[in-house]
């Protein structure tokens, strides 16, 4: 589901309606299970299946590593909702329910049987070919882990606390590794073979990719392993525990919360207060104006100077520079208005959640950038990757490998191709050069020249600039553009020779020669340069979410009538996705 | 062990504060959407129109009345609509012992076979004496979904309304469920859908202050649609640039042979469709520019016997003015100049002159 949907409102609007009824948490919690079920599942509900296996996994699991031991009662029962969600989500034919016929969505299906009235005896077919084997696999592990559960505390302490967390990285990895990078290591694992001459067709493996799941999966991996560092005590409600992994804010694109940052709250009575909903609807209107009329106007823009690889070669430098700003702003105000709208949600409901963006293109240098973008993953490949891998108290030599790799990493975790590796590479790398610059520059004259004004604005320049080139490599990331063309002299429509046509200025500032041609929308210009002001005077001045919360009642009302208005005029005919809802 | 704590909550507030704020916050979006969409139905939609798709729309309102006797509809994408002047084509047609004939240039630009389709039922409840059908090989090619905003205009022109009843989304098959119930939306479901045309014209008119050049078939106009007196220069590179991105969207085209069963099936249903309502169907081969001619030699021939057996077996009139205009005919690689409307509008009206 998305957020600037009508059915979203209905939802948000019964969600409501449920906390203000209902005082006790229970049913509160009740209430925003089933509602966050529901707009995981409005997006496709075979995969809700996996949610729940997740929080069947670490919610035991991190019980098991704490030393609290689930009765036979309590576990069957886990198993039992398995089982009955395993069915649920796989063998029912939803599409057919939605009227879509098919799970391919991105071609429906338009034979005469789709436009056949729906009858019951056909719901209650599995609306999926392999059911046997992926309900086989529910029920084999909903069968098996009550077992092995038992099993393990069979052990000493700490090789029990160990078995448990192996499991839970295991199920909660192996998924991401099946679903998000299942074909893309069977395609390498081809190209390597046929590398050593051996033919071997790789076995059909079309796994469609699951909504968010790379977001639930680092919350709840982080759940897990803060039990097993002893920093928070695992959830002993089942409910709270599913609450926490499914809260519908953060669920699809983050952002990725932290167990201390959600569940203190959820042993509290949710409240319904004025001025958080205010506030919140606030956060909302900021997130749709970034989302709907910034984001999308300009992915036109975007469309029309980048979708075709192959005629850049064509084009002069300037079309990919600004290619590479519109994209910028962009992802940008798709990703930032995704994460106000998801914290305004959550404020309206109650409770806060962490700041996703900070200005990140105000950067003045690329450490900054990485404090200022995408905080919360960020912040989580810190404190669970780059730290256990030895941070920064180590031997200059691994710094750079620990920063490598965990920016490598956190490349790979946007996506299943080699260009998100190199882009993550490429970032780690510029941290690698920013942290040798730094060093070598402290306490020198060219330290106290980037200290003044006409220095930060140069710093800013170049983390602009590099910004922007690991932008291009982000959104070329795509199977269909190569990386290099390795048997042949022709680089255009490569990722290199993207790369090399960006960072080799070709001399032409002729504006009309870049290849927006007519057809681009001037709208999207207008739009793009208000976000500029906008954006600019909300940096130097004050948020605009906040100027928002100042003004009197009787402005505010006048402005929610006159952004009645635009929603009508402005809101694009067809609703786009969010650009992170693929990570 | 850090123990989360909960935070302290401040004394709860009563349910009917909140709902009040909750209503507080609704109420004027929802009054500022209505006040717009009342704006949308009595003042936008009536005054600016569809902008781009309002010849659509206004074909629909056109083909709400049936035409004079003696009528003749033109139908076809934009080189009928840039080729043919009725006046011209009249001229030549009409015999002075012979009623006169009024020829409609009812072409719509980018309407290719399966939209022509689409308004065909209307067309001929409008009960024309002759259907002139502009044919290009692209009749042989992959056939496209119909673009959604070009479904609701053809919904907002009332088109569907005259379709026949077993039309089904199964008829369609290159339509996707979504363009189908675009095609079969209310009248609520497209003023909803058009309520970005004051911002889309804004967009048009601010791009043609400021670049020019722009070719938009006018709405009303159903005599003398064209617009392109001009003619890009042989050494124009822009000229060589059309050629260029025109011979790849060909190829992208022409070579799914899959979809040749389907258009051509579309193709002979059309024909029948015109002759059961008692018009008289006239298939003409669209001139094609010299330099493009090659582009189509692996459909050429089929396209020549589906046309033949399309005149065994409907009667229809087939004429062929692929090759009717040389190069200096052309305004770009595609639309005739003035010279080039002038020699087809000429070869149209002889060849109503044969028909009628």
């Amino acid at each position: 589901m998305l957020f600037q949907t009508p059915e979203f409102l209905i939802l948000m609007l019964a969600v409501l309606a449920g906390l203000t009824f209902w005082k006790t948490t229970r049913p509160q919690h009740v209430l925003l299970v089933i509602a966050s079920y529901v707009f995981y599942a409005w997006l496709d509900v075979r995969f809700l299946i996996l949610l729940l296996i997740s929080s069947c996994i670490d919610y035991s699991g991190a019980l098991g590593i704490y030393g609290t031991k689930l009765t036979w009662t309590e576990r069957w029962r886990l198993s039992f909702f398995t089982i009955f969600g395993a069915w649920f989500c796989l063998g029912l034919n939803w599409p057919l329910l939605q009227g879509t016929g098919s799970y391919a969505t991105a071609a429906p299906d338009s034979s005469p049987t789709s436009a056949a009235p729906l009858s019951w005896d056909q719901f209650f077919q599995p609306g999926i070919d392999q059911f046997p084997l992926a309900f086989g696999l529910c029920a084999a592990f909903a069968v098996s882990w009550p077992l092995l559960y038992e099993w393990y505390f069979s052990f000493s302490e700490n090789r029990r606390r160990r078995a448990f967390l192996v499991t839970s990285m295991v199920a909660n990895l192996g998924m991401l590794a099946i679903f998000k990078y299942g074909n893309f290591v069977l395609n390498n694992v081809v190209t390597l073979a046929h590398a050593f001459g051996w033919e071997w067709t790789r076995p059909a493996l079309e796994v469609a990719l699951p909504p968010g799941i790379s977001f639930y999966t680092f919350v709840t991996m982080s759940y897990g392993i803060d039990a097993y560092r002893r920093e928070i005590v695992p959830e002993r409600s089942f409910l709270r525990m599913a609450l926490f992994v499914s809260y519908f804010p953060h669920l699809v694109a983050g952002p990725v919360i932290r167990p201390d940052q959600l569940l203190p709250t959820l042993k509290q009575p949710w409240q319904i207060r004025s001025e958080r909903l205010v506030s919140g609807f606030h956060l909302v209107l900021v997130g749709l104006f970034k989302k709907l009329l910034i984001a999308d106007s300009v992915a036109k823009l975007v469309a029309i100077l980048l979708n075709r690889p192959d005629e850049l070669a064509q084009r002069p430098t300037l079309a990919l520079w600004m290619g590479a700003v519109f994209f910028a702003v962009q992802i940008y105000c798709d990703f930032s208005g995704y994460t106000d709208m998801a914290r305004g949600v959550s404020r309206m409901l109650g409770v806060e959640l962490p700041l996703n963006f900070n200005f990140p293109y105000f950067s003045r240098n690329i450490a900054e950038f990485w404090h200022r973008w995408h905080i919360s993953l960020s912040t989580w490949l810190r404190d669970y990757l780059y730290i256990p891998l030895g941070g920064s108290r180590c031997s200059p030599g691994r710094v750079y490998f620990n920063l490598m790799t965990t920016m490598a990493l956190g490349g790979l975790w946007h996506g299943a191709s080699w260009n998100f590796v190199i882009w993550g590479a490429y970032q780690g790398a510029l941290l690698c050069g920013h942290r040798v610059w730094t060093g070598w520059t402290r306490g020198t004259w060219i330290a106290r020249l980037f200290a003044t004004l006409p220095g930060q604005v140069l710093g800013w320049a170049i983390t602009m600039y590099c910004t922007l080139l690991g932008w291009l490599i982000f959104y070329f990331s795509n199977p269909k553009v190569p990386l290099a063309n390795f048997h042949g002299s022709d680089q255009a429509g490569t990722l290199w020779g993207v790369i090399q046509r960006f960072v080799i200025f070709d001399g032409q500032w002729n504006i009309s020669s870049i290849g927006l041609g007519t057809g681009a929308p001037v709208t999207a210009g207008l739009a793009l340069a208000l976000f500029a002001v906008l954006h600019c005077v909300s940096f130097f001045y004050r948020r605009w979410a906040e100027t928002l919360d100042l003004l009197p009642r009787w402005a505010l009302q006048i402005i929610y009538f006159l952004l009645g208005m635009v929603a009508l005029f402005g809101w694009p005919s067809e609703n786009s996705a969010f650009i992170y809802f693929q990570f | 062990m850090k123990q989360p704590e909960p935070s302290p909550n401040p004394p709860p507030e009563p349910a009917l504060r909140a709902w009040r704020t909750i209503m507080g916050l609704l109420l004027p979006v929802a009054l500022g959407a209505a006040a717009a969409l009342a704006l949308q139905v009595w003042v936008v939609l009536p005054s600016l129109g569809l902008g781009n798709l309002e010849r659509i729309a206004a074909l629909g309102h056109l083909t709400a009345e049936p035409f004079p006797p003696e009528s003749v509809v033109a139908l076809g994408n934009s080189v009928t609509a840039e080729g043919l002047d009725a006046a011209i084509a009249e001229q030549s047609a009409n015999a002075p012992d012979r009623p006169p004939l009024r020829v409609w240039n009812c072409a719509l630009s980018g309407c290719g076979i399966n939209e022509q389709r689409v308004i065909m039922p209307r067309v001929l409840a409008a009960k024309p004496k002759v259907v002139i059908l502009g044919l290009q090989p692209e009749q042989m090619g992959y056939m496209d979904n119909i673009n959604l905003d070009k479904c609701y205009a053809y919904a907002y022109g009332g088109f569907p309304a005259n379709w026949p009843a077993d039309w089904k989304l199964f008829h369609f098959p290159e339509l996707t469920p979504t363009t189908y119930d675009a095609l079969r939306s209310t009248r609520w479901q497209q003023t909803i859908h058009f309520r970005n045309q004051p911002l889309i014209q804004l967009n048009e008119s601010l791009r043609r202050r400021g670049l020019g050049g722009f070719r938009n078939t006018p709405a009303n106009n159903w005599r003398n649609p064209y617009e392109m007196e001009f003619s890009l220069p042989h050494d124009d590179p822009r000229l060589d640039q059309n050629f260029a991105n025109l011979k790849a969207f060909k190829k992208r085209f022409l070579d799914d042979a899959s979809a040749k069963r389907q258009r051509s099936a579309i193709t002979r249903e059309i024909t029948n469709m015109i002759s059961a309502a008692g018009a008289r169907p006239v298939l003409v081969l669209l001139p094609i520019h010299p330099k493009m001619r090659a582009e189509y030699d692996n459909v050429w021939p089929e396209f020549q016997k589906l046309c033949g057996e399309l005149q065994l077996e409907t009667g229809a009139r087939i004429a062929d003015a692929s090759e009717l205009l040389t190069a200096a005919d052309f305004a770009d690689a595609v639309h005739p100049n003035a010279a080039g409307r002038k020699k087809y509008s000429e070869f149209l009206g002889h060849l109503l002159r044969e028909v009628r």
